[in-house]
């Protein structure tokens, strides 16, 4: 997990999102192989890594899974609300414990500028 | 760091690549050789391979864009990202909590179906946000779990 800052993050604009910024709901994890992944590393370790996936998606952690169609990597959306809870459960797999395998992960919450729409109803 | 993870990932496919054409170099005299005997079988279809079923678009605030810009667009950006759901082309809706865009998955299968959908967004078209696109499947790996036979 990078902790680099954001360089599009501007300060400047919040305090202005703050009044419409909702609770974190979900955790956007996407799975890139490193240099150490190449195919020929990655076969052995993957029958062990399918597993610990679905046993996290039984737990209810990881709500939604896909492949990379081009490329080879992985994006979960995941039922935590905390980077760092998503950090330490994909740490763990198989494929992060080797090395070969990390995780860009984006906090999502609620689309709030929704809010926008729900003034009072127009008036007939 | 988003950049970086792509370019990996470009650097695994490009290894695959060539592993699979010295496969294939190293395999064509024995099979050109086995075509008189049996027929030479097709490639087995990659194990990982699937369709892609979905797009994930992440969408990030211009470098240059200040709130003084884009809030006054916002209340349209809003009505067209509805009307976008409302047609069936964004499946889910999140806000980066970091506060630098959204994030779409999108029921669309062309990347450049989306930019052209996405592009003409208000915010799009004032230069404000700009979208990458990741092409989704089903999480392939989950074919391993078929080799084995059924209880």
């Amino acid at each position: 997990m990078s902790e680099a800052k954001n360089p599009r993050v501007h300060a400047e604009m919040l305090p202005t999102l703050a009044a419409v910024v909702g609770p974190t709901t979900k955790i956007l994890a996407i799975g890139s192989v490193t240099a150490k992944g190449t195919p020929e590393a990655i076969a052995p370790v993957l029958p062990f890594e399918v597993r610990a996936t679905v046993r996290n998606h039984l737990a209810g952690k990881i709500e939604q899974w896909f492949f990379q169609t081009e490329g080879y990597g992985v994006v979960f959306i995941m039922n935590v609300t905390s980077r760092a809870e998503a950090h330490e459960i994909l740490e763990k797999l198989p494929l992060g414990v080797a090395g070969m395998m990390e995780f860009e992960l984006i906090a999502l919450g609620p689309l709030a500028p929704l809010a926008m729409l729900i003034g009072e109803p127009p008036r007939t | 760091m988003r950049e970086t993870g792509r370019g990996m990932a470009g650097l695994v496919r490009l290894a695959t690549l060539v592993v699979l054409a010295a496969t294939f170099v190293a395999t064509a005299p024995a099979a050109s050789h086995a075509q008189t005997a049996a027929p030479v079988e097709p490639p087995a279809p990659s194990v990982l391979a699937v369709p892609t079923t979905k797009l994930l678009a992440i969408g990030t605030f211009a470098a240059n864009a200040t709130p003084k810009m884009w809030m006054p667009i916002l209340p349209s950006e809003v009505r067209e990202t509805v009307r976008l759901y409302l047609d069936g082309k964004i499946d889910q809706w999140y806000l980066k909590q970091d506060q630098s865009g959204v994030v779409f998955i999108m029921n669309l299968t062309d990347p450049q179906q989306a930019h052209a959908l996405l592009d003409k967004l208000p915010l799009g078209q004032a230069g404000l946000m700009t979208f990458q696109f990741i092409p989704l499947g089903p999480i392939s790996p989950l074919r391993l779990l078929l080799s084995e036979p059924a209880r």
